[in-house]
């Protein structure tokens, strides 16, 4: 109870705090800046304000870096959205709906949507961060690598969601994808792999530079191909107010924001999974559950808060472990343990005792930056808009111009711009081939994932795969799977006989 | 058509600006003395929010305040990715590298294609990891009626190769982990990943020990959780005073990793000796040394000449031994 009034405390003094309150929206408009451009991550974010927080107390340092967090991890949907390029990865399957919404004139209402999801995702994992810390912190060490595995593998067969009707070539695009993540330095034992004797590969293909050229390229090159100069003029064609949905609307996906949240938070809290497996994850479950799901990636609000609501319920889901057990959930929270290393701080089992006052204070700070995420970025969303307006070629040169800096900063390695190129050119051919961009996305994501614990699983057990099989949560996963997996291909091929005698499926932005 | 090239002489445009921007000065002739640093120097590190990373940004406050320049920290995807990249840098001083001692491993048992010794330039060594450790979950050592290290001993030599411990192939704990094995405690070595990973599997019961610097398990033995039976190396580690070092077991080498700086190859005797001396005065301040007790770590200066033959000396011994995970 005692540290729940630390909390409010925190609460009212950050309010009443003009430098508090002032560091933190600073720190949110620079986070939705960076987000929001194509090519700097959140990580990226971080890293650039962590020299900042060096001179400041720890307290400072903590409402600087949290606020820049909230702000990056939302800002990522803006591009997503008017772009059809995300500006941070765990934003990809927002450009799903979120594009084609935008073609229809409702860019506003989806960006509106997109920022209100996002701030309920994060209150959500917000309050289990407060409430349920130490008891989500002791579950997530019954996670060995086998569950972990598990959850790869289940991961995996949402593949099935997502390829559409040609079962075949999207999991020709899922293999593409985790071929290309096991290029470079193996993660189990340091050894380089696949890099074809070019060093420069070394460091294996990153999602940065990959991601940035596997979506901003082709739309370049459409936009190339077309003849007329074309503007999104369709965003001054329908206002919108608020948030461009009501209260009712919203709810009625109450569902779907639940399942979203809660899928973020837990992928979140499990080390090295990540916001981006988090949004890939709720958007291809979602897609499988929601009623309109058939629908999804032909512009439908569902899908964006199936994707932001899960990137950003990702955030308090990776402090728990981070704070509770010293196990950063993400790079993100990897590095605001970095900076209160650099404090001096120790995070781990007593953090709560030793600390108290500083972890509520961290708590209240990511509840108030949150809340000004929603003031502040729909304040910024005219101005956005008012941008998105230009010629698409002017926009197009400078988002390239920024995919470039983006891919090259991520860890100054000229590769990374080579490897922005190479992917762009890449995506947008096996676009023009019909194979969908989300299968290979989600091998790309989760191929570390499976592969890494499926040999450290090995490597525990003396090369013994019982183990896995007699773990309850491991098999309750390995099943679903199974099922999951069994049933959408007996489905794919009913929806495809069924189709052949007339109907077409629908052509989407998946 | 025209948009086209225009597009593509754009992005031709973009792609040289970003690499320009990437390179070095250009400048060819040595550094002069008065002249260095004339503006930010780039410190080429392993991967943000990693231990080194975290060492690296500790020491590049003091750095660049000593210096009068911006330090500018770059993350590579790892230690020795960083590596090669400052290896092909220009030989002006702006770019260096600052890493740990983990690279030698790979470079000892002959898995690198550069010698991390003869290839580079040293500057200078700023701190060391106070030994390795040891833990067990309590109640596991509980069970198996272990109480201290030589009670670990009887068991695996009564029960050989069944307890497992847990390292990382290619770092210092590995390094530890092999000097133990060597020095005759019969375990099973399996890999579950880095530092949190192996604490987390200790503690879920899914493996009986693993090797973690002391901060990272230091609450955990507060708080009940873990019991410490041994700190690697042959002396008591200063932050666990009352845990027995391996030396006193005969398991004498000292694997800990050194944390230092260096460059490529040519680096101009003058710029060494400026970043040199501004790393012994930075590691003679008793603020740095208490910033980096908060992760178990002890002031290591090493001049140059010095932290060659060290490293020489370390790889030597590290080709010796069968490193776990390599061979």
């Amino acid at each position: 109870m005692e540290n729940y009034l630390v909390f409010l405390r925190s609460i009212v003094e950050l309010l009443i705090t003009p430098r508090f309150l002032l560091l933190m929206a600073i720190f949110v408009v620079i986070g939705i800046l960076l987000g929001a451009l194509p090519g700097i991550s959140v990580n990226m974010s971080l890293i650039l304000a962590l020299p900042l927080t060096y001179g400041m107390d720890t307290r400072t340092a903590m409402v600087v870096l949290l606020a820049c967090y909230n702000g990056a991890q939302t800002g990522g949907l803006i591009s997503a959205i008017m772009l059809n390029i995300p500006g941070t990865s765990s934003a990809m399957t927002t450009t799903f709906d979120g594009h084609p919404m935008a073609l229809k004139g409702e860019g506003g209402r989806a960006l509106g949507v997109g920022i209100l999801t996002s701030v309920v995702g994060g209150t959500i994992s917000f309050l289990l961060l407060i409430f349920l810390t130490p008891v989500i912190a002791k579950f997530a060490i019954n996670f060995g690598p086998w569950e972990y595995f598990a959850i790869g593998i289940f991961s995996l067969t949402m593949i099935t969601a997502v390829v559409g009707d040609d079962m075949a070539k999207g999991f020709l695009a899922a293999l593409i994808g985790m071929a290309l993540a096991m290029t470079g330095t193996d993660s189990v034992t340091n050894v380089i792999r696949f890099n074809f004797g070019n060093h420069a590969l070394d460091g294996g293909v990153t999602t940065t530079a990959l991601m940035s050229g596997f979506f901003a390229i082709p739309e370049l090159l459409k936009l190339v191909m077309k003849d007329k100069d074309e503007t999104l003029e369709v965003l001054k064609a329908k206002k919108f107010k608020g948030y461009g949905i009501s209260f009712k609307e919203y709810l009625s996906q109450w569902k779907n924001i639940l399942r979203s949240a809660f899928l973020g938070a837990y992928t979140g809290v499990l080390p090295g999974i990540g916001s981006s497996a988090a949004s890939v994850l709720s958007y291809s479950i979602g897609k499988k559950r929601n009623k309109d799901g058939h629908l999804w990636g032909t512009g439908c609000v569902s899908g964006i808060i199936a994707s932001e609501t899960a990137n950003n319920a990702c955030i308090g889901g990776a402090l728990i472990p981070m704070l509770a057990l010293g196990v950063p959930g993400s790079t993100s929270a990897g590095i605001l343990m970095s900076s209160l290393n650099l404090h001096g701080i120790t995070t781990g089992p007593l953090v709560f005792q030793k600390e108290v006052n500083l972890v509520y204070m961290m708590f209240a700070v990511c509840f108030v930056a949150n809340f000004l995420v929603l003031i502040l970025e729909r304040l910024m969303l005219n101005g956005f808009i008012k941008v998105l307006t230009l010629p698409r070629r002017i926009i197009m040169v400078e988002v390239m111009a920024m995919c470039f800096i983006g891919a090259y900063s991520s860890r100054s390695n000229p590769t990374d711009l080579i490897i922005f190129v190479v992917g762009g050119f890449l995506g947008y051919f096996l676009q023009k081939a019909g194979v969908k961009r989300a299968p290979i996305v989600l091998g790309y994501i989760l191929c570390d994932i499976v592969e890494k614990n499926f040999r450290r699983g090995m490597s525990m057990t003396q090369m013994n795969m019982t183990p896995m099989f007699t773990s309850p949560i491991a098999m309750a996963f390995l099943l679903v799977a199974a099922f999951v997996m069994v049933r959408t291909v007996i489905q794919n091929i009913k929806a495809k006989k069924t189709r052949k005698a007339g109907e077409e499926e629908p052509e989407t932005n998946i | 058509m025209k948009k086209l090239i225009t597009l593509v002489l754009a992005l031709a445009m973009v792609l040289s600006l970003a690499a320009c921007g990437g390179s070095k000065d250009g400048s060819t002739e040595g550094t002069k003395k008065s002249d260095y640093p004339k503006y930010a120097i780039t410190v080429v590190t392993s991967k943000s929010g990693s231990a080194v990373d975290n060492n690296c940004r500790a020491l590049t406050q003091y750095l660049g305040e000593k210096l009068g320049v911006n330090i500018v920290v770059s993350n590579a995807s790892g230690q020795n990715e960083a590596l090669r990249e400052v290896m092909n840098a220009d030989k002006d001083g702006y770019t260096i590298w600052f890493g740990n001692t983990s690279p030698l491993i790979n470079d000892a048992v002959g898995d690198s294609d550069f010698n991390v010794v003869e290839d580079f330039d040293m500057i200078a060594s700023v701190s060391k990891g106070a030994g390795q450790v040891v833990s067990m979950k309590k109640t596991r050592a509980e069970e198996l009626g272990i109480k201290n290290f030589q009670d670990l001993i009887n068991y695996c030599e009564a029960h050989p190769e069944e307890l497992k411990i847990s390292s990382q192939p290619n770092n210092s704990t590995g390094a530890a982990v092999t000097c133990l094995m060597d020095g005759g405690l019969k375990v099973t070595t399996v890999n579950v990943g880095e530092t949190g990973e192996r604490i987390t599997a200790v503690l879920a019961g899914n493996i009986d020990m693993c090797v973690t610097n002391y901060a990272a398990v230091e609450q955990y033995r507060e708080a009940g959780d873990l019991v410490i039976l041994v700190s690697c190396g042959p002396d008591v580690n200063p932050f666990a005073k009352d845990v027995p070092a391996s030396g006193d077991y005969g398991m004498t080498e000292d694997f800990a990793p050194y944390y230092y700086l260096c460059g490529p190859k040519g680096m101009p005797a003058d710029v060494i000796e400026v970043l040199e001396t501004a790393i012994k005065e930075i590691t003679e301040s008793a603020s740095y040394g208490e910033s980096l007790a908060t992760n178990a770590q002890l002031v290591g200066y090493r001049n140059h000449t010095e932290l060659a033959t060290f490293l020489a000396n370390q790889k030597k011994l590290l080709s010796e031994h069968e490193v776990i995970g390599m061979k």
